[in-house]
């Protein structure tokens, strides 16, 4: 009897961590990407005016 | 002049900064401070981290991508580095590629652009720098600064004819020269497709409205005159900012900003924060303005190129005035290796011409230890008022700003004030 609410108790907790798990990956992370790009030697001369 | 439509829709669509200055107009010196918001001086960061040259940061500094990365971004890099050490400049991924073919390096970005996690790509060519090797044979053929004649993958060449070209006054109106401008052309115009292709590929991946593109250079041109100098064509370089919440589009912003300033507005756009004392400020918030104040003076400090190339320069630049201080003005000024071999400086060299754009040939070999230049007055820094009495007042001023600077940066160059100190170094107390 005693194994089978363990089992229970158990079961419970690894459904807990699992919908926690779910609802963090269900949050999208909506920050800004950013590129940065770097020319070489690149002058303002060569660029609009 | 240059066919560049791609740079100039990011133009039309985000803002253009009209005084945007680096603060080493060197190459790996100049990347070191676009990633750590501090001036090389203070970080050790001094030159060249190349091969025997060996410049490398301070392995205490933080750099944005490892910053970014605790913050949980997917950061990127792909093209150039020229950064040391690797634990400093870490990225998570590095991807394999020709820096010069700039599609192909594009088309490498698909996975970064349509990465889970918020990403920063960090994405460098090696255009327009000179190519490999320096020396041309004869020495009057133009360096190709990249191009080759059979192109490369995807790229539809643009060729440029050297009457064509639109010289400079800073440099001189030769045969050379022009042939040289037409190869760099070709080699901008490179960058620009390669640019192209990765826009459309952010459009695809749905996330250009939530994506900063940030378009810069990492020094000046590589002609005498401009790389390796703190003029004005050495210094002032693109920057191009597409926000997608800023509003309006198309704007030119006339803020003097520098490139200490760009990683606290990254981590300042992307909501980061940061323990980081940077020596620059986050213009996050002024992106959208025209003329914003506050935001008038930049500095430039300049230690090293090459390992032999030793000559310390500091420079506070104003919306009027720029002081140049010089601190080992007894030498003669060194010449990169591809500047010294380019056949605009050795056609002038060679020929003992005395005059290299509008400035002397003796003047650009031995500068005084102050140059004070009225900038509206004198746009190519000719006439150095240093020692016109009537400026005196401007030369102090100024001079107490870069020593300021130089204290609050913890610049070991700071004793070049005092030649008692120079003589001393920095260890003795006395």
């Amino acid at each position: 009897m005693k194994l089978i609410s363990w089992l229970s108790y158990s079961t419970a907790l690894i459904s807990l961590a699992g919908c926690h798990s779910k609802t963090e990956k269900s949050i999208k992370d909506t920050r800004p990407n950013v590129i940065l790009f770097v020319a070489d030697d690149h002058g303002t001369d060569a660029l609009v005016r | 002049m240059i066919k560049t439509p791609n740079l100039d829709k990011l133009a039309s669509e985000g803002v253009r900064f009209t005084n945007a200055y680096c603060t080493s107009a060197s190459c790996a010196a100049s990347r070191s401070v676009i990633l750590t918001g501090k001036f090389g001086h203070a970080t050790g960061s001094y030159g060249h981290t190349h091969d025997y040259h060996h410049f490398s940061t301070f392995d205490t500094i933080q750099s944005l991508p490892v910053m970014l990365e605790k913050a949980g971004y997917y950061t990127a890099r792909i093209g150039k580095y020229h950064l040391a050490p690797e634990s400093v400049y870490h990225f998570m991924e590095v991807l394999p590629a020709d820096p010069r073919s700039t599609f192909e390096m594009a088309e490498k970005c698909k996975d970064v652009l349509n990465a889970e996690k918020p990403f920063f790509l960090y994405f460098c060519t090696d255009d327009p720098h000179r190519g490999a090797p320096f020396e041309s044979d004869p020495w009057y053929l133009p360096n190709n600064f990249g191009n080759k004649p059979e192109g490369y993958p995807d790229v539809n060449t643009v060729k440029y004819d050297p009457k064509d070209v639109i010289v400079p006054s800073f440099l001189p109106d030769t045969k050379e020269c022009r042939e040289e401008l037409a190869e760099y052309y070709q080699s901008c115009s490179r960058i620009d497709q390669g640019f192209g292709k990765l826009m459309a590929m952010l459009q695809a991946s749905g996330k250009a409205e939530n994506t900063i593109v940030i378009y810069i250079s990492d020094n000046g041109i590589a002609f005498p005159g401009a790389k390796t100098t703190v003029y004005e064509p050495g210094i002032k370089l693109p920057c191009i900012i597409k926000d997608p919440m800023v509003q309006p589009k198309g704007l030119v912003n006339n803020a003097l900003i520098s490139w200490v300033d760009l990683t606290p507005t990254i981590l300042d756009m992307t909501g980061v924060k940061s323990t980081e004392n940077f020596h620059g400020r986050s213009f996050k918030n002024i992106i959208g303005e025209e003329n914003p104040a506050g935001w008038d003076e930049i500095f430039a400090s300049h230690t090293f190129h090459e390992i032999t190339m030793y000559y310390p320069m500091r420079v506070v630049r104003s919306k009027n005035y720029k002081l140049i201080f010089n601190t080992a003005y007894r030498l003669e000024y060194p010449f990169a290796s591809d500047l010294w071999a380019s056949s605009t400086w050795q056609s002038i060299y060679r020929n003992k011409v005395a005059v290299y754009g509008k400035r002397k040939v003796q003047d650009y070999l031995f500068h005084p230890e102050f140059e004070l230049f009225d900038l509206a007055a004198d746009p190519d820094e000719i006439h150095n008022l240093a020692s016109d009495k009537s400026y005196k007042a401007v030369l102090d001023s100024m001079q107490e700003k870069l020593k300021t600077f130089q204290r609050s940066t913890f610049d070991p160059w700071y004793i070049m004030w005092n030649h008692e100190s120079v003589m001393q170094g920095t260890g003795v107390g006395l």
